[in-house]
């Protein structure tokens, strides 16, 4: 039997180990063999009987190896162990992603509750009425909160709370739909710019759009008794006419 | 019968990394010394009991060169392996005396 028999006959007895195990404890065994050849050298036997020596010093392997079995009878633990901290580190790292979804979830669910309506003030004011209007666009739904009108800044004007998010809470609204949003009055007369829309969304870190909500302007002549409200559902134009309520006073 | 000399040589073992660090051909080698050679083991078997050491706490092992280059494991005595140690000592001298004091009895 030579040091790597012997090391062969007592690994094969301690049963499953993990790789690092295994060569840790053949590289001790087979360091033990040759340190102790070395000194038997030293005493003057030749290489060769210095091998053969310290290996029958070293006892009988399965007997070694048995002992050493009991010892390493943990092996599955181990393997648990690691393929805990495997799992726990992939749901750290999943959650760490999914956050930014979950405030997506949340701000998409309190949109339908209770709709972003930001209040503005008006010098007089004509009517006012909450709309709980839900437009389904493909995957995404236009909620038409509130209109107001009334003349504001010495203009008559009247003023659209609009919110939109898909379907499924987490997932993304289309933001193309957005751009294609407008208000009209009777006579096809549209605000554009910081005048005519102003946005105030729900955007996660990483960019994505879960909820959008903006208030869109349209001017008012005298006896106007409807405003249009515009969209494009994928290349088609849409139009939802919404009468301008009687009464009414803001929130 | 055979688990009482294991324990002794954890005892033995506990004391000898007591003085210091030590790769297991050192160990074989002091052991035999400070016994006058009564102490003299299987060699191979130091290892399961050197593990079993190191399982429960008593011992940590780190990697040390040798002259020749090849790595070898060294053994480290810890808090834990000090406070057994003085515990397995105490317990030895209880027993011996007591053997003793039976020898001794006239």
């Amino acid at each position: 039997m030579n040091r790597n028999e012997y090391c062969d006959r007592v690994l094969a007895q301690v049963g499953r180990l993990t790789t690092d195990e295994a060569n840790d404890l053949r590289n001790e065994l087979a360091g033990h063999i040759e340190d102790h050849a070395e000194a038997l050298v030293e005493h003057g036997y030749t290489e060769e009987d210095a091998a053969a020596r310290a290996v029958e010093l070293m006892g009988d392997p399965e007997e070694t190896g048995r002992a050493l079995r009991e010892q390493y009878r943990h092996f599955w633990l181990v393997i648990v162990q690691r393929i805990a901290i495997f799992i726990t580190i992939v749901v750290c790292v999943q959650g760490f992603f999914m956050l930014p979804m979950l405030s997506g979830v949340y701000e998409s669910i309190r949109e339908r509750v209770n709709p972003t309506v930001n209040s503005i003030s008006w010098e007089e004011l004509d009517g006012a009425a909450d709309l709980h209007e839900r437009i389904p666009i493909g995957d995404d739904i236009v909620q038409l909160n509130r209109i107001e009108y009334g003349v504001r800044e010495g203009e008559r004007q009247a003023v659209l709370w609009v919110s939109s998010y898909d379907r499924i809470p987490g997932r993304r609204v289309f933001e193309r739909l957005i751009e294609t949003m407008s208000l009209q009055s009777e006579r096809g007369e549209t605000m554009y710019g910081e005048d005519g829309i102003r946005y105030s969304s729900c955007r996660s870190s990483s960019g994505s759009l879960y909820v959008h909500s903006g208030r869109h302007t349209v001017p008012l002549e005298e006896g106007d008794t409807y405003v249009t409200f515009v969209y494009d559902r994928f290349g088609e134009r849409i139009e939802t006419r919404i009468d301008l309520p009687e009464g009414g006073t803001q929130p | 019968m055979k688990k009482k000399s294991i324990d002794h040589t954890q005892l033995l073992l506990l004391k000898l990394l007591s003085t210091e660090d030590m790769y297991g051909y050192q160990i074989i080698l002091e052991l035999a010394r400070r016994s006058s050679n009564v102490f003299e083991m299987k060699e191979g078997t130091l290892y399961p009991v050197l593990h079993g050491m190191e399982r429960e706490g008593y011992v940590e092992a780190y990697e040390k060169a040798a002259p020749t280059g090849r790595m070898r494991k060294y053994y480290h005595l810890t808090r834990a392996g000090r406070a057994a140690l003085t515990e397995e000592e105490k317990a030895w001298q209880e027993y011996s005396g007591a053997v003793n004091a039976v020898l001794h009895f006239a």
